[in-house]
């Protein structure tokens, strides 16, 4: 049976590609050969091209459903947390970031995102779930 | 029969032990099994007798030597308030004796692997927890197992052979036949790494027969005594394809020490729990659910399975049945010995072994087949039928008539029923018109309100009935149904009574790497050691020092049980609840003032689409 893509998953999956494109058009990558790039760029950039083709491959994943795009995703965005908590902690909130992992993780353990990624997981609710 | 045993305890003696050798359990043991059942005269008279009154100490009633079951029986019933109790090791083996019995090349070797390996770390800490109570808790003496086997070999030399006591009652259309086993020890602790040692162990096993009228009675169920399992879980239907059987006779795969008595052969991974920590795990099961039903977020079972093992000690019992078997076409059989009806099991309630007096039942010797710690009579012995949960369940020849029977009452009841509502309904309709009439004419408003009053609890009245009805048509056509598969020779689900399955762990399930089993080994230990070195001042900033010492030992754990993956997430989960109520914290107003806004807006979009009709 053909799987629904929950509607989140494909707004994640398009942030993904969006980031994607918005840090290559950043870097000079399109001006040069991928090369003479990786010759001349620094660490930071070379650290978000990197990070920028993971981006990609996640949101393919996501987009086709995959289990392990799913956990890279959670896994991704408990990263993420450490590092805004650990801002927090230093007294340099980053509040929105908090938020739009906050958001992404809880929506995607959600039975039914957990479900359209891992539809043999996920048991029926039992008798007493319906009231 | 055994020697020296008179066939008494029931009204009909030869009946009852024919029926009980017909279908007498086949035991099958693990292969290191120390102790196997007994009679028990053999164990009495080397038993010494003691009676303990309250702030007293022991007092010796009868000397090692010079009891026997007779004598037992006279001096069972001591004052109110005195605890008797027996003593079968007189002189636990000293440390030397101990080894040098644990060098004997004849005694059977038990060999396992990884029981902490098979559970988590939290369970790991209250194993340890448990070991170190064991050192404050009163319990058996060390040695006490090697000196109770060197008597149990003597007692085999004057007699060998196994024996089981047969007990055999007629009730609510069944024949219950009930084997007790009597063991001089339960090893489990000492022998096969479990949670209790105690002398004297009295196992039961039952098989009930329904007794047909006139007709040859056929065996309908199986139940094992297994300790913490109760009801309807005990029991198997004889169909059963997971009870094992050789031609009528079930085979019972018993645990090494404990002696619990397992209708598969197999592993079990069971805890004792702490019962004072299960209203923490009712919390953490309502809590679960709310994350599970309103929150609907994904399956948190790790939640409660983790909060399950910090409340209990995680065991082994080992019924792998590769040992010795006893029955019927094994190598060895039975002596039967029916179960007096007096004397000794009448009177004697004290314990069959050494009264450790440990806060927790566990190490204090089981009192006799009939009573209870307590003095109070067992539900196996005046109520075998109820204790498996058999007693409301009609025996198979007999479900057919029984429920035809059944069938016809319901009918009976939903003609009444329905001659009732015809009745009501008419009465109801008469006040309706009534109470209408009273609206309509110039009389007070209070008899107009009483009357309708009265109606509205006519017609609730009417409803009930009317489902009532509804119910029992219901319940009639399942009825029939179930009566025509019964017909049919279909007895349903032969597991449909069950709420667990208890099933032995599948070889995946206890295939340990030495790794993971030698890490399970020392980790603990290794634990307390870093703990220890932390609080010594100076070495690091030891709140850090904490965190990352249980960061790595959780990660290593979770490495060596393949469990990194679901680690990780369940950190990811918990990041995001602490991101959320530091958030709530930061903007508790900005949210609240939301939230409010948002129900407001959708209250006026609900208002106004009702204003325009548009009420979908």
């Amino acid at each position: 049976m053909k799987r629904r893509r929950p509607f989140g998953v494909t707004v994640i999956a398009v942030v993904f590609l969006a980031n994607m494109i918005a840090a290559v058009l950043q870097t000079d990558l399109l001006e040069t050969s991928l090369p003479r790039f990786v010759d001349d760029a620094g660490q930071f950039e070379l650290a978000r091209l990197i990070v920028s083709i993971v981006g990609v491959l996640l949101a393919i994943g996501l987009w086709r459903l995959q289990p392990l795009a799913w956990a890279t995703t959670m896994a991704w965005a408990g990263i993420t947390m450490v590092t805004t908590l650990l801002a927090y902690y230093r007294g340099e909130p980053q509040f929105i970031s908090m938020a739009l992992s906050v958001v992404a993780v809880f929506y995607l353990n959600s039975r039914e995102v957990q479900g359209a990624f891992h539809p043999d997981l996920i048991a029926e609710p039992d008798e007493g779930d319906h009231g | 029969m055994a020697d020296g045993q008179p066939p008494t305890g029931g009204a009909r003696p030869e009946e009852d032990l024919a029926l009980l050798r017909r279908h007498e359990p086949i035991l099958r043991f693990t292969e290191g099994e120390l102790f196997f059942p007994t009679p028990a005269d053999g164990y009495v008279e080397r038993c010494s007798l003691w009676a303990r009154a309250p702030h007293k100490e022991p007092r010796l009633l009868v000397a090692a030597g010079k009891l026997d079951l007779d004598l037992l029986g006279v001096l069972g019933s001591q004052p109110t308030g005195t605890s008797t109790y027996m003593r079968f090791v007189q002189r636990p083996l000293s440390g030397r004796e101990y080894q040098r019995w644990r060098m004997q090349t004849t005694r059977p070797v038990f060999k396992s692997r990884g029981r902490l390996a098979r559970v988590g770390i939290g369970a790991r800490l209250i194993d340890a927890a448990f070991s170190i109570s064991l050192l404050l808790r009163g319990t058996v003496p060390g040695g006490t197992t090697a000196a109770a086997m060197q008597q149990y070999d003597t007692m085999l030399d004057e007699r060998p052979g196994y024996a089981y006591y047969g007990r055999v009652t007629r009730d609510g259309g069944y024949i219950t036949l009930q084997y007790l086993y009597f063991y001089v020890m339960n090893d489990w602790r000492s022998s096969f790494y479990g949670a209790n040692d105690h002398e004297a162990d009295w196992e039961q096993v039952f098989v009930y027969l329904d007794d047909r009228d006139g007709g040859e009675p056929v065996p309908a169920w199986v139940a094992y005594a297994s300790h913490g399992y109760s009801g309807d879980d005990l029991r198997r239907r004889w169909d059963d394809p997971h009870v094992a059987k050789e031609e009528d006779h079930p085979v019972v795969f018993v645990a090494a020490g404990s002696h619990a008595a397992y209708f598969e052969a197999g592993e079990y991974l069971t805890r004792v729990e702490a019962a004072f920590l299960r209203p923490l795990l009712n919390v953490i099961h309502r809590v679960e659910r709310i994350w599970r039903v309103t929150l609907q977020q994904g399956d948190s079972r790790g939640l409660s399975e983790g909060v399950q093992s910090l409340i209990g000690v995680p065991f082994v019992e080992y019924a792998r049945g590769d040992g010795v078997a006893i029955g019927a076409g094994q190598a060895s059989g039975w002596n039967a010995i029916l179960m007096p009806g007096e004397g000794w099991v009448e009177r004697y309630r004290g314990l069959w072994g050494l009264d450790t007096r440990d806060p927790f039942p566990a190490e204090r010797a089981p009192t006799g087949p009939k009573f209870n710690h307590t003095g109070t009579i067992r539900q196996t012995w005046h109520d075998p039928l109820g204790w498996s949960g058999i007693g409301t369940v009609a025996p198979p020849g007999q479900a057919e008539r029984e429920l035809r029977e059944h069938i016809v009452a319901r009918q009976e009841e939903r003609q009444s029923a329905r001659a009732e509502v015809e009745l009501l309904r008419a009465a109801t309709r008469g006040l309706e018109l009534e109470a209408r009439a009273i609206q309509q004419g110039s009389f007070p408003a209070s008899l107009y309100r009483a009357r309708s009053r009265e109606l509205e609890l006519q017609e609730a009245r009417l409803d009930q009935l009317q489902q009532r009805v509804a119910q029992l048509d219901d319940s009639i056509r399942a009825s029939e149904e179930h009566l025509a598969r019964i017909e049919a020779g279909d007895l349903g689900d032969p597991q449909a009574h069950m709420r667990h399955s208890y099933r032995p762990e599948t070889p995946r399930e206890f295939r340990i790497r030495t790794l993971a089993e030698a890490w399970s080994a020392v980790s603990i230990g290794l634990l307390l050691l870093g703990i220890a070195l932390l609080v010594i001042p100076g070495i690091a900033r030891w709140s850090v020092a904490f965190l990352a010492a249980v960061a790595v030992f959780v990660t290593v754990e979770s490495l060596l049980h393949q469990r990194l993956l679901k680690l990780t997430l369940n950190v990811t989960i918990i990041l995001a609840v602490i991101t959320s109520g530091i958030l709530l914290y930061e903007f508790f107003f900005e949210i609240a003032i939301t939230l409010v806004v948002t129900i407001a807006l959708l209250l006026i979009l609900e208002n106004v689409r009702e204003l325009f009709g548009n009420s979908r």
